[in-house]
């Protein structure tokens, strides 16, 4: 057991509970306010996430010219703080989302909730990636996708031997919608 | 899946090295009719390393017409490797098409004996073999992100 895996069990944490739905109200989202995702051709997403600093300027500004993005839209989003991310009605949207763990021993944490409304379709990308040893991370997600709306989904944990990693996905299909979801756990790679 | 004619793909491929562990847990949940769901989830395991895929598929009365599949598949590079596998069903409705499945295995010597024997070294034809065990996988995914992946010298 790593030191901040000591610090954080999700099965102790009234917060930060995975064994069930309750942590993932939708309301609890909902108070915090959402950020809109409309016609982007591509979109970032990045910041400050957890309990550790981890602006690393060389990081934060890595080009996404590779990801087809002839343009960029940055969306800084607070420190702890649950995200809501929208793509409304009838539109198009596409966020790629790197999240750096970049201290040894820190906590890196997050909930999100992604919502796609109806006829909308949203591409997201996030890749994890931790290069200390003895870090942990743990994210929620859920994703509603709704009545003939369209989500491509794939997260990219990319993670030092010994670190560990928690993910807890939640999705909900409505009518006529079509959802693709790929995970890689590349491991020490 | 809440609504009729949903339509889900979920993939996972997991590479696990050294003394990793990876616990995965899915529950495909049909309350709607006319819904489908489809899991490939593949493990690629070496050294020490243990996996765990414990996956159900859970139909309602109601969801009739259900299209669900759930299948894990393992690779085993070392023989100190270990994977459990534990897929399930519970079905109320009397009107699906359901079914699950898990393999675990090694490279297989004669596909392996093949590459040799084409002149291509033993290490560069495992990276072949388990770079095809990939592919199912990574085949649905934007074609920058899979380059780069293909980059890695893991696969």
């Amino acid at each position: 057991m790593t030191p901040s895996f000591e610090k954080f069990i999700p099965t102790k944490s009234e917060a930060w509970r995975f064994s069930g739905f309750k942590g993932l109200d939708l309301s609890l989202y909902k108070e915090k306010g959402s950020t809109s995702v409309k016609n982007s051709k591509g979109m970032l997403v990045q910041g400050d996430f957890g309990d550790d600093p981890i602006g690393m300027p060389d990081a934060l500004a890595l080009p996404f010219r590779d990801f087809g993005s002839a343009e960029v839209e940055k969306l800084t989003f607070e420190k702890n703080r649950f995200w809501h991310i929208k793509t409304p009605q009838a539109t198009r949207g596409e966020i790629y989302c790197r999240h750096h763990h970049l201290r040894d021993t820190s906590l890196l944490k997050f909930r999100a909730l992604i919502e796609v409304e109806p006829d909308a379709t949203l591409n997201y990308v996030g890749k994890l990636k931790t290069t200390k040893q003895g870090s942990c991370s743990a994210t929620a997600s859920r994703m509603v996708v709704a009545a003939g709306a369209a989500l491509d989904f794939v997260l990219i944990n990319d993670l030092s031997s010994d670190a560990i990693n928690f993910n807890f996905i939640e999705i909900e299909a409505q009518e006529n919608s079509k959802i693709n979801l790929t995970i890689l756990n590349l491991g020490s790679a | 899946m809440k609504g009729r004619g949903a339509d889900v793909k979920l993939g996972s491929l997991s590479i696990a090295k050294g003394a990793q562990e990876i616990d995965q847990r899915t529950l495909q949940i049909h309350e709607a009719p006319n819904a489908k769901s489809d899991l490939l989830f593949k493990n690629i395991l070496s050294d020490n390393a243990r996996t765990i895929f414990s996956g159900m598929i859970r139909v309602a009365s109601g969801a009739q017409k259900t299209d669900a599949y759930q299948k894990n598949c393992n690779l085993l590079l070392s023989d100190d490797a270990l994977a459990n596998s534990l897929p399930g069903l519970e079905i109320e409705a009397d009107d699906v098409r359901c079914s699950h499945g898990a393999t675990c295995g090694k490279l297989d010597l004669e596909e392996l004996f093949y590459l040799r024997s084409r002149g291509i070294p033993e290490a560069e034809a495992k990276q072949m073999l388990v770079g095809g065990f990939c592919q199912e996988i990574l085949a649905g995914l934007q074609e920058n992100l899979r380059a780069e992946i293909d980059k890695r010298p893991t696969l």
